[in-house]
């Protein structure tokens, strides 16, 4: 019984390892991807203050999860997406207006 | 052996206290250089800059996420502040910096409306290809010679404000004039033909005062520079239609070498 419970624990254990784990690679992924599109449409020229906002906060956070400083690797690739989403609106308002 | 302890608990406290504090005032000494460089539009000046200057600056304050605020370990608070006084003075560097050489810093051709990124000869180029014709030899005083670089500007009726369009072509002017010390200019003023001599005399007169105002607002020695008021006189097209009286109603640049 004792071994079973054990053995249960550390499933558990690296369940939830692996699952912040994959959490925060999977924002990292998000946030790389998110950063290409913003490239992409032209945000670098257009709109340069937003997009490199999103190059640093994706930096940031590669570097802290690279220190395991998990939390903070996270809260940066969140920022990171949240200024590539700005950059590609922005782009896009621009092209609006322009238009207009 | 008790008050020992305290004052060491004190001490201790009072270090840290410091030290807390002291950090907190040099955030706030980069968040007051932040803000006085986006008054100097730094958002358009260095937009990497001033962008990777906040991200540093934002994560060392702690970013929040699930109402949690993570802030980075002792060494990258260290890392990230360094940073933050790096890219600060990068930034700082291309606000007043003139990276198109046209003797003009970025944050003033910004207020202006001109682009501060466009190569000066470019610039020239331009100024040469929206030039409509030659400008023809008007001042026959000896010495004066017609300015080679593009030397006209051109007003809307009854008015004599200098176009946001032809700031560019000024500066390419403060330029030339700041890089040959010696030379002295000449602004003749001219209009088209409507209205009285006289209004027009006065009219040709403030516009060649407002490009005086100008050149002496961007460095350039009132000494070095004449002025005078044409009005209707060495029309360069006939009055007959708006563009031609448009062509007419100008500023024309003429210097004289004094070495």
């Amino acid at each position: 019984m004792k071994k079973f419970i054990v053995a249960s624990l550390l499933v558990l254990a690296s369940n939830l390892f692996a699952g912040e784990k994959l959490i925060t690679t999977e924002l990292l992924d998000e946030a790389q991807s998110s950063l290409k599109e913003a490239y992409e449409t032209g945000c670098e020229t257009l709109v340069p203050y937003e997009y490199y906002k999103a190059v640093v906060y994706y930096d940031i956070a590669k570097l802290e999860s690279s220190k395991l400083n998990v939390t903070l690797g996270k809260a940066a690739a969140l920022e990171s997406i949240k200024w590539s989403l700005k950059a590609i609106s922005k782009r896009y308002a621009l092209e609006e207006k322009n238009d207009k | 052996m008790i008050n020992k302890k305290l004052l060491i608990l004190g001490l201790s406290t009072i270090l840290i206290g410091s030290q807390a504090f002291s950090s907190t005032g040099k955030y706030t000494e980069f968040e007051n250089k932040i803000k006085e460089l986006h008054k100097l539009h730094a958002k358009e000046c260095a937009p990497m800059e001033i962008a990777f200057a906040e991200g540093y600056l934002d994560t060392l304050k702690g970013l929040s996420i699930e109402g949690f605020s993570a802030k980075p370990q002792k060494i990258d608070k260290l890392v990230f502040a360094n940073k933050v006084k790096i890219y600060l003075s990068m930034a700082e560097e291309k606000v007043y910096g003139d990276q198109d050489k046209d003797g003009v810093p970025c944050y003033k051709e910004i207020e202006q409306g001109t682009d501060p990124f466009e190569d000066v000869h470019k610039k020239e180029k331009i100024a040469q290809k929206l030039a409509p014709k030659p400008v023809p030899k008007v001042e026959k005083k000896k010495g004066y010679q017609p300015l080679k670089v593009n030397a006209r500007i051109h007003f809307d009726f009854d008015k004599a404000e200098i176009k946001k369009d032809y700031l560019p072509y000024l500066n390419v002017i403060i330029h030339h004039l700041k890089e040959n010390k010696n030379l002295k200019v000449k602004i003749i003023g001219f209009t088209d033909n409507v209205g009285s001599k006289e209004y027009n005399n006065k009219l040709a007169y403030k516009r060649a005062k407002a490009i005086e105002l100008y050149l002496v607002k961007n460095g350039i020695s009132k000494d070095r520079i004449e002025i005078l008021g044409k009005g209707k006189a060495n029309y360069l097209f006939d009055n007959k239609n708006e563009l031609n009286r448009f062509t007419n109603r100008r500023v024309e640049f003429f210097v004289m070498d004094t070495k």
